[in-house]
C-alpha cells in the first residue's frame, strides 16, 4: 500500500512540533494555519442552520406563490413552444406551502404540489447561510447560482411530470416521480459542495494533496 | 511513449482529491439507489418499513396513549400512519454512506461511520416519525402536519447527515492524521 507523509501540527491535533517530514514548508504551514482557522464544530454549523432554516422556511412560505407562478409561466411556455405540448390553461391555487399547479392538456387536468417540488431550495439556502468561514460574497454569489440551478431543475422536474403525466396516461407516474425526487433531496447537499466549497472540507483535500497543494 | 496531452489532462484533474471525491460520491450514489430500486418492491423493503413502524410503536408505546401496529400502519392515540417505502430514510443514508465512502480515509474509519452512521440516521428517522405522530394526534390543522412532514422534517434530515458526516471527519480521520505517516486513502 502506498504510504503518504501527512504534515504534523495543529491542523490534524496530534503531532509534535517540528516532528513531521513537512512541518516548516510552506505549503504544510498554510494547511496548518488554515486548518486551525477552518476547523469547524459541528454543533456551531448546526445551530446556524437551524437558525437560517427558519428565516429561509419563512421566506419560501412567503414566496412560494409568486415563484409557482414564474415556474407556470415558464414550465407552459417551454412545452407550448418548444415541444408544441398543447397546454390550454394553467392555474396556480392554495397559499403558503399547500401552493398547487396545475395545467390543462388535452382536457385533462394535471395537478402537481408546487411545494413538494420546490423543499429542496430551503435546505440549500440553511446549508449555504450555515456555512462559516466562505465570506460575503462567495455566500451571495453561491446562493445565487444554486437558486438559479433549483429553478432551472424545479422547470425540468415539473415539465418531466407532465409530459410523463399526459404521454404515458399516468395519474401519478411513480416511477418517473421516485427518480425526480431522489434527484431533489440530493442536489442541496451536492450543490452546497460545489458551489460553497465549505472551508473545512476543502483545507482537508488541500492537505491531502488535492488542488493546490502537493501530490504525492 | 509518449503521452497524449488530453490523457495526461484527464488524468491530473481526476487525480485532484475535490474531483476524485465527486465522481466517487456520485458513482457511489447511483449504485446505492439502484440497489434501493432493486429492492424496493421485495419483501425485504416490506419487513424493513415494519420494523420501522415496530420501532415508532416501541417509542410512542412510552407515552400513555394507545398504540397499535399493524404491517405497515401505525395508529398512535387517534391517527393513523402507514409508513410508506419513501418513509425509511433511504436517500439520507445513501448520501451519508457515499459521502463517506468517498471521502480520503482508511476503510476502518469508513466502516466505523457506516456502523454507526446509519443506524443513527435510522434512529433520527423512527425520531421523525415520531414526532409526525404526535403533530398527527394534538395539532388537527392539517396543514401544519404537511408543512412538517415535506419540510421541516427534509430541512432537519439533511442537517443530520451533514452534522454527522462532519462529526466524523472532525473527531475520527482529522484526528487519525495527526501523526508524521499516515496510509494513502483507499477511495
Amino acid at each position: 500500500m502506498q504510504r503518504r507523509r501527512i504534515p504534523s501540527g495543529r491542523v490534524f491535533g496530534r503531532g509534535q512540533e517540528g516532528e513531521g517530514g513537512y512541518r516548516e514548508s510552506p505549503s504544510a504551514l498554510h494547511v496548518d494555519m488554515m486548518g486551525q482557522t477552518e476547523s469547524v464544530k459541528w454543533w456551531v454549523f448546526a445551530l446556524r442552520f437551524l437558525g437560517v432554516a427558519v428565516v429561509s422556511l419563512a421566506l419560501m412560505g412567503l414566496l412560494l406563490k409568486p415563484y409557482t407562478h414564474l415556474l407556470r409561466w415558464v414550465v407552459g411556455a417551454a412545452l407550448n413552444w418548444f415541444a408544441t405540448f398543447g397546454i390550454t390553461s394553467s392555474a396556480v391555487e392554495g397559499d403558503w406551502f399547500k401552493v398547487t399547479l396545475s395545467f390543462t392538456v388535452n382536457e385533462s387536468i394535471k395537478t402537481m404540489p408546487a411545494g413538494f417540488v420546490a423543499m429542496n431550495l430551503p435546505a440549500f439556502v440553511a446549508l449555504v447561510g450555515a456555512t462559516p468561514g466562505i465570506g460575503v460574497r462567495r455566500t451571495v454569489r453561491s446562493l445565487a447560482v444554486g437558486c438559479g440551478v433549483f429553478f432551472v431543475w424545479h422547470v425540468v422536474q415539473l415539465s418531466v411530470l407532465l409530459v410523463a403525466g399526459v404521454t404515458m396516461n399516468l395519474a401519478s407516474p411513480t416511477g418517473v416521480a421516485r427518480f425526480l425526487a431522489t434527484i431533489s433531496v440530493v442536489l442541496p447537499f451536492a450543490l452546497w459542495l460545489v458551489l460553497a466549497r465549505p472551508p473545512f472540507i476543502v483545507e482537508y483535500f488541500r492537505g491531502m494533496g488535492g488542488e493546490d497543494g502537493e501530490q504525492s | 511513449m509518449p503521452e497524449i496531452a488530453g490523457v495526461s489532462k484527464f488524468r491530473r484533474v481526476l487525480g485532484r482529491e475535490p474531483v476524485r471525491f465527486a465522481v466517487i460520491f456520485l458513482l457511489i450514489l447511483a449504485l446505492v439507489f439502484g440497489v434501493h430500486r432493486l429492492i424496493e418492491p421485495t419483501r425485504f423493503m416490506e419487513r424493513y418499513v415494519e420494523l420501522i413502524a415496530r420501532s415508532v410503536e416501541l417509542v410512542l408505546r412510552l407515552t400513555p396513549f394507545e398504540t397499535k401496529v399493524h404491517g405497515s400502519l401505525v395508529k398512535f392515540h387517534t391517527f393513523t400512519m402507514r409508513i410508506v417505502s419513501e418513509c425509511s430514510g433511504a436517500e439520507a443514508m445513501a448520501i451519508f454512506c457515499a459521502s463517506v465512502i468517498a471521502f480520503p480515509a482508511t476503510v476502518r474509519q469508513k466502516l466505523f461511520a457506516i456502523g454507526l452512521g446509519v443506524p443513527a440516521l435510522y434512529m433520527v428517522n423512527v425520531l421523525r416519525l415520531v414526532c409526525l405522530g404526535f403533530i398527527g394526534a394534538f395539532v388537527k390543522s392539517r396543514e401544519i402536519f404537511h408543512f412538517a412532514h415535506i419540510y421541516v422534517w427534509q430541512t432537519i434530515f439533511i442537517l443530520f447527515v451533514v452534522c454527522i458526516w462532519l462529526l466524523w471527519i472532525e473527531k475520527v480521520v482529522k484526528r487519525s492524521r495527526g501523526g508524521e505517516v499516515a496510509e494513502a486513502p483507499d477511495s
